[in-house]
């Protein structure tokens, strides 16, 4: 970096710093959450070619521990609340700022994401431009939902479901998850309601996104998203999800369209039992009603 | 310009020792964790610990798991895992001394006449803690050492009732609660450098007592923590004879389950006998 492009840096970061010293963004945290295997990483991804949103690399799970140790007074009685409050010594702002800075750093990097700031700035990004991060878990319960609404004031849930009988299929194939029992992963989808109702308590922002509507009409999908997050229009988000297979679609081809890959193939239960159809049935059955989804061998 | 993350030389040189008191409430863990704090060598929070234990929690909880999961985290952590730790440490010394790594609170010891420059360590106490928070307590901190008080259970459940929040429990869920730490203690004498104190013990014989604690504690000899526990009465048994001594008041104490019904006492039988059994009780009424 150049002596000028350095003092250049230096003078932004001033401009960006707030009262707590985190970056003025810090508070609007946009949060992708869904089951693994849902597409939580490819929307993630497109959402992070948008240039108000600064993306991350990888999944959360620290963040959520984090969020979920300080959310977890907040999901008690208010003798509890009051409780942690009073035995807590330090001024509750300042634990406040200790545990946004926690999970911001566990994103973006020390020193409140510094060398992260650096490389935008370098590679031509106007960081003053930039009105929110993202990161993205697989799901939550309301310890860690109470403690991210709690945590950013501007926190914009974003929820991402996908059929169950294609999540559940995916993910008896896929990496680590395919060593869990089928019924393992139905109950882990079922999972999705109790998550979509964990962020509604705490966010009265939650943009809901189906994985069916980022493979199949993705630019109408981030349109209405970016109205919902209060981002200005961009068409990268949308051709980044049209053109790049990310990590979870890696059995799609070189070259092969996404949305034709999943267009063409079989349907995902073909090769089910009629023993693993009951068990989705019945782990799943509510869940499937609910996110609107049809079982056809129901 | 944004804030550097935490400088682990920032936190107060006796902050890597901590002791944990750890027992069910109503067990004497308050006047065992103030006892410590009345030794020159150390200083107690001033109450609970419960967003500490929680902070450790949450850092623990990838330890306990497998490793490919405990690799997932770190690798998914972009920020320096020594910093993460840091970040860790001085979250839980804030939230237990206060702001600014307790400083603010040393300069109030100091301007009492203490000698801070002297601390070799810092208690807090929590009314139970699992794995995770050992794990998580036992990383950050790593010469951390837990001291667990139990109580007998009858003197313990019968003093629930009759106590702050507690007193909305049922009897039997207070039961439970007293019998749930046993598991607790083995936790900590599977996965932590833990001394096991008896209440009974602190109360009538404070000096003996505490000057185990201390020892292992690596402190020299000194008479503030027992003095504290002879002149003050616990939690427990503050509804005494304010003209006798701690000890008389104890030894003269009516039997705890001389109110208890016999359905009250068949379930402290069917919940209690066991963990009874373990610390060394008896049960009057089996």
């Amino acid at each position: 970096m150049t002596t000028t492009s350095q003092a250049d840096f230096e003078t932004t970061l001033a401009s960006l710093s707030g009262p707590d010293g985190l970056p003025v963004f810090t508070n609007d945290l946009v949060l992708v959450v869904g089951v693994g295997r849902s597409g939580t990483t490819a929307l993630k991804l497109a959402l992070g070619t948008h240039p108000q949103l600064l993306g991350t690399d990888h999944e959360a799970p620290l963040q959520r521990a984090i969020a979920s140790a300080f959310g977890k007074h907040l999901t008690g009685t208010e003798d509890f609340q009051r409780f942690v409050r009073r035995a807590t010594v330090a001024d509750w702002e300042n634990v406040e700022t200790s545990f946004r800075r926690l999970i911001l750093e566990a994103s973006i990097g020390d020193d409140a994401g510094l060398e992260r700031l650096r490389d935008e700035h370098t590679a031509g990004t106007d960081l003053r431009n930039i009105r929110g991060w993202l990161a993205k878990i697989g799901g939550l319960q309301r310890p860690a939902a109470a403690g991210f609404g709690a945590l950013f004031s501007g926190l914009k849930p974003v929820f991402i479901h996908r059929n169950g009988i294609d999540t559940v299929q995916s993910r008896t194939r896929f990496g680590n998850f395919a060593a869990d029992t089928f019924e393992a992963h139905c109950a882990k989808w079922a999972l999705n309601v109790r998550f979509k109702r964990a962020l509604e308590e705490n966010s009265e922002a939650v943009v809901t996104v189906r994985h069916e509507d980022l493979l199949t009409q993705p630019a109408e999908l981030f349109t209405r998203v970016f109205t919902e997050l209060g981002l200005d229009h961009s068409s990268a988000p949308a051709e980044h999800a049209t053109n790049t297979a990310s990590h979870p679609t890696h059995e799609v081809a070189e070259g092969e369209s996404i949305a034709k890959h999943f267009e063409g193939r079989d349907a995902a239960h073909e090769s089910w039992t009629d023993e693993q159809k009951r068990i989705f049935t019945n782990t799943c059955g509510k869940a499937m009603r609910e996110l609107g989804y049809d079982i056809p061998f129901a | 310009m944004t804030s550097p993350s935490p400088d682990p030389a920032a936190l107060p040189h006796f902050t890597d020792n901590l002791v944990c008191v750890v027992g069910v409430g109503r067990s004497g863990t308050t006047v065992l964790k103030n006892a410590l704090g009345a030794h020159p060598q150390l200083i107690a929070a001033r109450f609970e610990a419960p967003l500490e234990r929680a902070l450790a929690s949450s850092y623990g909880r990838h330890l306990t798991e497998s490793p490919e999961f405990s690799e997932y985290v770190r690798s998914t952590t972009v920020a320096s895992w020594s910093n993460v730790r840091t970040s860790f440490r001085r979250l839980i010394v804030d939230a237990a001394l206060g702001n600014d790594a307790g400083r603010e609170r040393l300069k109030v010891e100091q301007a009492s006449g203490r000698d801070v420059d002297n601390l070799a360590g810092w208690v807090i106490k929590v009314g139970g803690i699992w794995r995770p928070s050992i794990a998580g307590f036992v990383d950050l901190f790593p010469s951390f050492k837990a001291i667990y008080v139990h109580r007998n259970g009858m003197d313990v459940v019968e003093s629930r009732r009759h106590f702050g929040t507690f007193a909305d429990q049922a009897f039997e869920k207070s039961c439970r609660k007293w019998a749930s730490g046993l598991k607790v203690m083995r936790q900590l004498e599977r996965h932590a450098d833990v001394q096991v104190v008896r209440h009974e013990d602190l109360v009538t014989e404070p000096e003996p007592t505490i000057a185990t604690v201390t020892d292992r504690l690596g402190l020299r000899p000194d008479p503030g923590p027992a003095d504290h526990l002879r002149q003050r009465s616990p939690n427990s048994t503050q509804d005494g004879d304010g003209d006798l001594s701690v000890a008389d008041n104890f030894a003269n104490r009516p039997l705890a389950h001389t109110g208890w019904s016999d359905d009250e006492k068949q379930t402290f039988l069917d919940v209690c006998s066991r963990a009874m059994d373990v610390y060394g009780y008896d049960i009057p009424f089996a």
